[in-house]
């Protein structure tokens, strides 16, 4: 077998809607499989998120948790892990299991196959009789989530962003929460459930994503196998949202009993990974707060000692980006100018050489870092097809290396302050 | 210099050289090929619980504020030249830093400049080059960092059950020490402290990645201070601890939409060699897989109760020094009813033994699982210098794993696994809601 050096997923069409997207290679001593099954993000998530909850609980073989661990575990303890995720501005439905290479193991022991028909079997054969699932499994998973939803307020920091993203976003499809909402939940049925379930099979595109020491045909036949049957469709998703019109930023200030202030900024870039002025973008992003020597870092944290966590990340589908700080309230607005600054030094065109060679280095050191993590190499390539911009990982180099100090500042020009999110502490605590 | 010394593993088939410079530094590089990333880090086995200790220039004990390792980490980061950070970055590397109870870790990791990128290492950790007014500015940050923990009530509900369960013992102190001790942190304090236990025979260097390890050694060789004192004496004061928790319980009120409960189990066991605790520590982690892992009747009777959810995790952490625990917990609608259950399935097994087919199988996903964790060079490296700072090598796991017997098991659960040594950390939402 060749050793496949530039991570570059062999992608192949294994039934209607359905692609097999295979890396062999032999760096890893796991076996890696993923299923996913991706939608809009919209009304629905609730739907989406309780089904996978519930496909995690059980099977028509294996039904119940013991049973699923005892399966797992007697495949050399693989872990499974089921439910939703935001990938790409998707809302993704991912199976997936990590087994030990087969090749690392006694005796043959048929791992892969074995690992196949565990995921067919979560998929396909749920723990449901005359067209609805269990319904104690139903009502247990519903509470569960709910009360999952509930808790995102307990850690500050991903309610900030989350919350960042909603008010920034109100008229766009990205607010939706991946995991839904308490009330989306609540009205959820056993039969609508399981209605939703069919009709996310028979019209949503499935992909499977195999990393590890595997050989390529077998697998996609095996992929077509599982998947057979399903007819002939679109299997689309939307066409990307037009970008809301232009307008003042909007500060929103939230109470909460708590220490510590956190800030988010919710920024757009007014482009996205299929553009050719993404590289630009995430250089941009890097430059500002995506590392440890980015500007904000460098001024906030380590000049002013304002914060300790003080950072920005960029996303693809439509290249929001979001700054997050931790700070003493009274060093808000300060936080706030120097940001404003180090955005009006950027459109300047403020960037020294040495910059943008350190920045360049560390966006690199990033796309080949993934090489090494199964994982995000699958949530990557999954992000960049459901957003039109399939590369590898070399030539996503290439493209960071080719980037300009002119580059940056033109997308410097056209950043746009969109949402200013502040949760703060009430005042005086109580207790009792 | 002297030759390396292999250490293989046969189920890894891996292969880790060793060798110690002339001032006195362990090194341990393992070569993966086919990897694009490249990791080190260098550890020092001094941490939070290290605070009474007699000084390299002294005779006298003396009691730094909570908090010091935790800021020597972060102080170390500064140089004339500015953030170190910044100058990984330069080089195209990513580091940082962690401290613990009993060490301090500093890495990175790079795909490419390895080798300027490890001499950085080794230069900013042994010299330290951070001014005064660093120092100042430093207790900003950390003071930030340490109101982050605070809203942080996963965080909160555990540094709650360590204050409960230590009664003398530094464990029960915060490693980033508290805004009033942090205050009275200085250079000088900094710089004795960095004397005293940044010494090479005190500190271990673990690289992973695709590289000559002859060649690596070399290199550490060369930007590694040559001490010629001799194997620095550390002397280290731990006040006696008496073997039941403190506290049997403590709970606090803070913005939460539900109830969390921990339960904690100190460890009384005295014998804290290598190889005992290495032992127990595997042997540990089975019985908790057996008891509570999602195989477990315990576990699934709680779930379908819905007395614990997704959030309930059991796990064992032990240290030298002295420190050893068993925490367990999650959310909870019913915080009584969940300890109750709890204890009871503990009374029960304890009368009954573990499950004998279960408790094998268990030994064989633990195999595999461990397996999958040396997947990566960041891992394998923390991975083999957190055992190796212990006395132990990880690659010992399978043979140990293979050899323990139900019946140590069944001695294990029932020493450790009872009320007699538990401690129930609870956060309560602000206002009732029932």
């Amino acid at each position: 077998m060749q050793e496949n050096h530039h991570f570059r997923f062999t992608s192949v069409k294994a039934g209607e809607g359905v692609s097999a997207h295979v890396l062999p290679t032999r760096k890893f001593k796991t076996t890696t499989i993923c299923l996913i099954i991706g939608r809009d993000l919209d009304e629905r998530a609730s739907h989406a998120a309780l089904l996978g909850e519930v496909l995690k609980r059980g099977s028509a073989k294996y039904p119940d948790m013991r049973a699923i661990a005892g399966q797992t575990e007697e495949m050399y303890g693989a872990s499974f892990g089921c439910g939703v995720s935001r990938i790409g501005g998707k809302q993704a439905l991912v199976l997936r299991l990590i087994m030990p290479n087969e090749h690392f193991l006694p005796a043959r022991t048929r791992l892969l196959e074995r690992g196949f028909d565990f995921i067919e079997e979560m998929l396909l054969r749920p723990l449901a009789s005359a067209g609805a699932f269990n319904k104690d499994v139903v009502r247990r998973e519903k509470t569960n989530l709910q009360a999952r939803i509930a808790s995102l307020v307990n850690s500050k920091f991903e309610y900030a962003q989350r919350r960042c993203i909603e008010e920034m976003c109100r008229r766009e499809r990205f607010r939706f929460y991946e995991y839904g909402n308490v009330e989306g939940i609540a009205r959820l049925t056993p039969r609508m459930l399981f209605t939703f379930y069919g009709e996310l099979l028979e019209t949503r595109p499935v992909d499977v994503y195999v990393v590890g020491d595997v050989d390529e045909r077998k697998v996609v036949e095996r992929v077509r196998r599982m998947m057979k049957g399903r007819r002939p469709g679109d299997y689309l998703f939307a066409a990307p949202e037009p970008e809301p019109s232009p307008r003042r930023p909007r500060t929103v200030t939230e109470k909460q009993e708590m220490e510590q202030t956190r800030l988010c900024v919710g920024l757009r870039t007014h482009t996205a990974v299929r553009n050719a002025d993404f590289p630009a973008a995430m250089m941009y992003d890097v430059l500002l707060g995506g590392y440890s020597h980015s500007r904000l870092f460098r001024v906030i944290r380590e000049k002013e000692g304002l914060a300790y966590d003080v950072y920005s990340h960029i996303e693809d589908s439509k290249g929001l980006m979001i700054i997050t700080a931790g700070l003493e309230k009274r060093n808000l607005k300060k936080a706030l100018r120097i940001i404003g600054e180090q955005m009006a030094g950027l459109r300047a065109g403020r960037i020294s050489r040495d910059e943008m060679a350190k920045t360049r280095k560390n966006a690199v050191t990033r796309f080949m870092s993934i090489a090494d993590l199964p994982l995000l190499l699958i949530q990557d390539h999954y992000s960049e097809m459901v957003n039109g911009a399939v590369a590898c990982l070399d030539e996503w180099v290439e493209r960071i290396k080719g980037v300009t100090a002119a580059d940056v500042k033109a997308i410097a020009e056209k950043v746009t302050v969109d949402t200013i999110y502040v949760l703060e502490p009430r005042g005086k605590k109580r207790t009792r | 210099m002297k030759k390396l010394r292999i250490i293989r593993s046969d189920v890894l088939r891996a292969s880790v050289h060793t060798g110690e410079t002339s001032g006195g530094l362990r090194a341990f590089y393992w070569p993966m090929a086919g990897f694009a990333r490249y990791f080190a880090l260098l550890a020092v086995k001094y941490g939070s619980v290290d605070n009474n200790f007699v000084p390299r220039a002294g005779r006298k004990p003396i009691e730094a504020p909570e908090g010091i390792a935790h800021f020597l980490e972060h102080k170390l980061f500064e140089n004339k030249k500015g953030d170190v950070g910044g100058q990984f970055s330069a080089l195209g590397a990513s580091s940082n830093a962690m401290t613990g109870f009993d060490s301090t870790m500093y890495f990175f990791s790079c795909t490419d400049n390895f080798e300027k990128s490890l001499r950085l290492l080794l230069k900013f950790v042994n010299r330290p080059d951070f001014g005064e007014a660093g120092v100042e500015r430093e207790k900003g940050i950390i003071g930030q960092e340490i109101l982050m923990e605070r809203d942080n009530p996963d965080w909160r509900i555990f540094s709650n059950m360590l204050k409960a369960m230590y009664v003398r013992h530094p464990a029960r102190t915060d490693v980033a020490g508290t805004p009033e001790s942090v205050a009275k942190i200085n250079r000088d304090l900094l710089m004795e402290c960095h004397r005293t236990f940044y010494h090479p025979s005190n500190m271990v260097l673990v690289a992973a990645g695709a590289f000559d390890p002859a060649e690596i050694h070399a290199l550490v060789e060369g930007a590694s201070p040559k001490e010629n004192g001799g194997r620095a004496e550390i002397r280290r004061i731990y006040p006696d601890e008496p073997p039941a928790p403190g506290e049997k319980s403590m709970t606090e009120r803070m913005d939460v939409t539900r109830p969390k409960v921990l339960l904690g189990f100190k460890d009384r066991e005295k014998d804290y060699s290598p190889e005992a605790l290495f032992r127990r520590d595997i042997i540990t982690s089975i019985v908790l897989d057996v008891m509570f892992g999602r195989t477990s009747r315990l576990y699934n009777g709680l779930y379908s109760r819905g007395l614990i959810d997704g959030t309930f995790a059991a796990s064992h952490s032990s240290y030298e020094k002295g420190i050893g625990y068993t925490a367990m917990g999650g959310d909870t609608n019913r915080p009584r009813e969940m300890v109750d259950a709890i204890m009871g399935g503990l009374r029960r097994a304890a009368s009954r033994g573990l499950d004998a087919r279960e408790f094998h199988r268990k030994r064989k996903k633990a195999i595999g699982a461990f397996l999958s964790t040396f997947d990566s060079p960041d891992n394998s490296a923390v991975l083999f210098a957190h055992f190796h700072m212990r006395g132990a090598n990880i690659f010992d796991y399978f043979k140990v794993m293979e050899r323990v017997t139900l019946g140590e098991a069944n001695r294990r659960m029932r020493s450790l696994l009872n009320e007699d040594n538990c401690t129930v950390s609870r956060i309560l939402p602000l206002a009732s809601k029932k």
